[in-house]
């Protein structure tokens, strides 16, 4: 898909901004803390509905503005429209999304309209940090690609949340058990449902990711990608499978759970482990061992989701070429060039982008204005 | 600062306590009152009044009606075999709309929720069972609503009803008649494709 323009209302330390972007590299340059990481969230915000900062969400209105708007006009050739999204937030916490003009009831059905990729060094949290990070971060991928997930986990997670509030009453008031079997049902079967659409989407990216780790190393390092639950001892289980080995999971732990007061077994105590040459890179991976496999990963999805969709995403590389080494960085460039993949690159000098750029897609950015140098 | 009349300010309070109206349109609705015949005022609170007076539950169905039992409940050309169990009053308006359903309702008042401290003894369960303790009933239509609330209230009247030896049925779930598939949104459109049936 091809974004052809972005205006940016009061979001951050933008006031009124429009940007008509260039169809294959985009590079936004500037000073640090002048808006290039945040025109990467606003793109990031409108295909997903979040950001990828920790921060209250209100925070992206311009901090002495009431209101943001975000405008954003981009063609999908794998249905070969043009879409026009307009999206309000304002301080009191309403959202409006317009979708070609037709006000949507769900801010979730921005789901797989406009798909990114987004690589920025955060993204190293993903091997780092604890294992809420790794579910996070496929959890979203996976809405990108199939919408209806994001519907199963708010079903599962509102079930969580009742089953977990029983448990506790049950504790507290000294109740009997007998109501949990009712929730231990959808449970199971929203939550196996879960899991087995995270071993599909893993099933598809990692042999992906593994070629391309091997190419970006030179053949010299293994990576390896694994889904680890407690109800899956071999990858190729089906969801009957998982279904009983879930319920009768929950039977044998059901004394521990009303104890605790927490549902113990699910796909919100899963986890993702990456494996290099067959040793936990999250314990034994080097901070440049942790950042390839976490390139070769993002390059992975990129491939996967052009396979898929028939198109490719947009790829949004914020502050991350310049921790790249040449052969990296010329692997990225050239996948990116050979492939016309409509890119949003930032930093804060233009050292690492060698050759002759076509001007019309470098931009400066100064202070919340974003100046194009091929128009001036 | 010009503050409105000592009645006047009462009157927008309590419009502004109905759901879905803000200060605004409280100010419009008091402002309406005020405007119109003394008699137009005086039948808007008669109905108020008359609704809560003489509106209670039924005590066969727990529907909300004026005499008791209730029209449906007292009407001898139902078919006494069928029971429709549903969430709320409304829901039965809805499904008498259809003219298609000719047994009886039984109104639970809500569905099971630990979030908001709904278990079964908040719910018209017991009485439910005491009406199928009778006999005559042969088939259960459990038409709680889809949401997790809903579909954990139905399983737990269908574990509660079936060793009786009663039918217990649930509502289809699937796409809306008239409607088309391209504007399904895509979990209707899965169930639908769930419960797809051979022709």
């Amino acid at each position: 898909m091809i974004l052809k323009n972005i205006i940016l209302e009061n979001f951050r330390n933008y006031v009124q901004e429009t940007v008509e972007l260039n169809p294959k590299i985009n590079l936004f340059i500037g000073e640090n803390a002048q808006g290039k990481t945040n025109l990467i969230e606003a793109i990031y915000y409108l295909a997903t509905g979040r950001s990828f900062r920790n921060s209250r969400e209100l925070e992206i209105i311009n901090w002495n503005k009431d209101y943001l708007r975000l405008q954003i006009k981009f063609f999908k050739k794998s249905v070969n429209r043009e879409f026009f999204i307009d999206f309000y937030y304002d301080k009191k916490g309403n959202k409006q999304l317009k979708i070609n003009g037709i006000k949507q009831k769900k801010l979730s059905n921005l789901w797989g309209l406009l798909q990114v990729v987004k690589f920025s060094p955060d993204d190293l949290n993903i091997i780092k940090a604890g294992p809420q990070e790794r579910r996070k971060y496929f959890d979203l991928e996976i809405c990108q690609l199939s919408p209806d997930y994001y519907h199963l986990n708010s079903q599962f997670y509102k079930i969580l949340q009742q089953r977990n509030i029983l448990l506790k009453e049950i504790r507290d008031k000294d109740k009997k058990d007998d109501l949990l079997e009712i929730w231990d049902e959808q449970l199971v079967k929203k939550g196996s449902m879960i899991i087995k659409k995270r071993i599909d989407f893993l099933k598809k990216l990692v042999p992906v990711a593994k070629n391309t780790h091997k190419e970006i190393t030179s053949q010299k390092e293994l990576l390896d990608i694994t889904y680890n639950s407690v109800l899956i001892d071999n990858p190729e289980t089906d969801i009957e499978d998982i279904e009983k080995k879930y319920l009768l999971k929950l039977k044998e732990e059901r004394k521990q759970e009303i104890i605790k007061g927490v549902t113990l077994t699910g796909p919100h105590r899963d986890d993702v482990l990456f494996y290099l040459n067959g040793k936990n890179l999250k314990i034994f991976g080097s901070q440049g061992q942790q950042r390839t496999a976490i390139l070769a990963l993002k390059i992975a999805q990129l491939k996967l989701f052009s396979y898929l969709n028939e198109e490719h995403p947009l790829l949004l590389l914020d502050d991350v070429m310049s921790e790249l080494d040449d052969y990296r960085r010329q692997y990225l460039i050239n996948l990116i060039q050979n492939n016309e993949i409509q890119t949003f690159i930032t930093g804060t000098n233009l050292d690492f982008m060698k050759g002759n750029f076509d001007k019309r897609g470098i931009y400066l950015v100064e202070n919340g204005n974003i100046k194009n140098l091929g128009r001036i | 600062m010009i503050y409105y009349a000592d009645a006047v300010a009462k009157l927008i309070e309590e419009f502004a306590k109905f759901p879905g109206i803000g200060p605004k349109t409280a100010q419009r609705l008091a402002f309406h009152v005020l405007k119109g015949s003394k008699e137009d005022a005086l039948a808007l609170a008669k109905a108020l009044i008359d609704a809560k007076e003489k509106v209670g539950h039924c005590s066969v169905c727990f529907n909300l009606t004026d005499i008791n039992p209730c029209r449906i409940c007292s009407n001898p050309n139902r078919d006494a075999g069928l029971i429709c169990v549903v969430e709320d009053p409304r829901d039965v308006v809805a499904l008498e709309r259809t003219r298609e359903y000719k047994g009886y309702y039984h109104v639970l008042n809500g569905a099971l929720s630990p979030m908001e401290g709904i278990g079964p003894e908040q719910l018209k369960i017991k009485e439910l069972l005491q009406r199928l303790q009778k006999g005559n009933v042969k088939e259960v239509i459990l038409a709680t609503n889809s949401n997790v609330e809903g579909e954990a209230t139905a399983m737990y009247l269908a574990k509660l009803i079936k060793p009786l030896g009663i039918r217990v049925t649930r509502l289809a779930q699937g796409l809306p008649v008239g409607g088309d598939i391209e504007y399904a949104d895509e979990v209707t459109l899965s169930r639908a494709f769930a419960g797809r049936r051979d022709m």
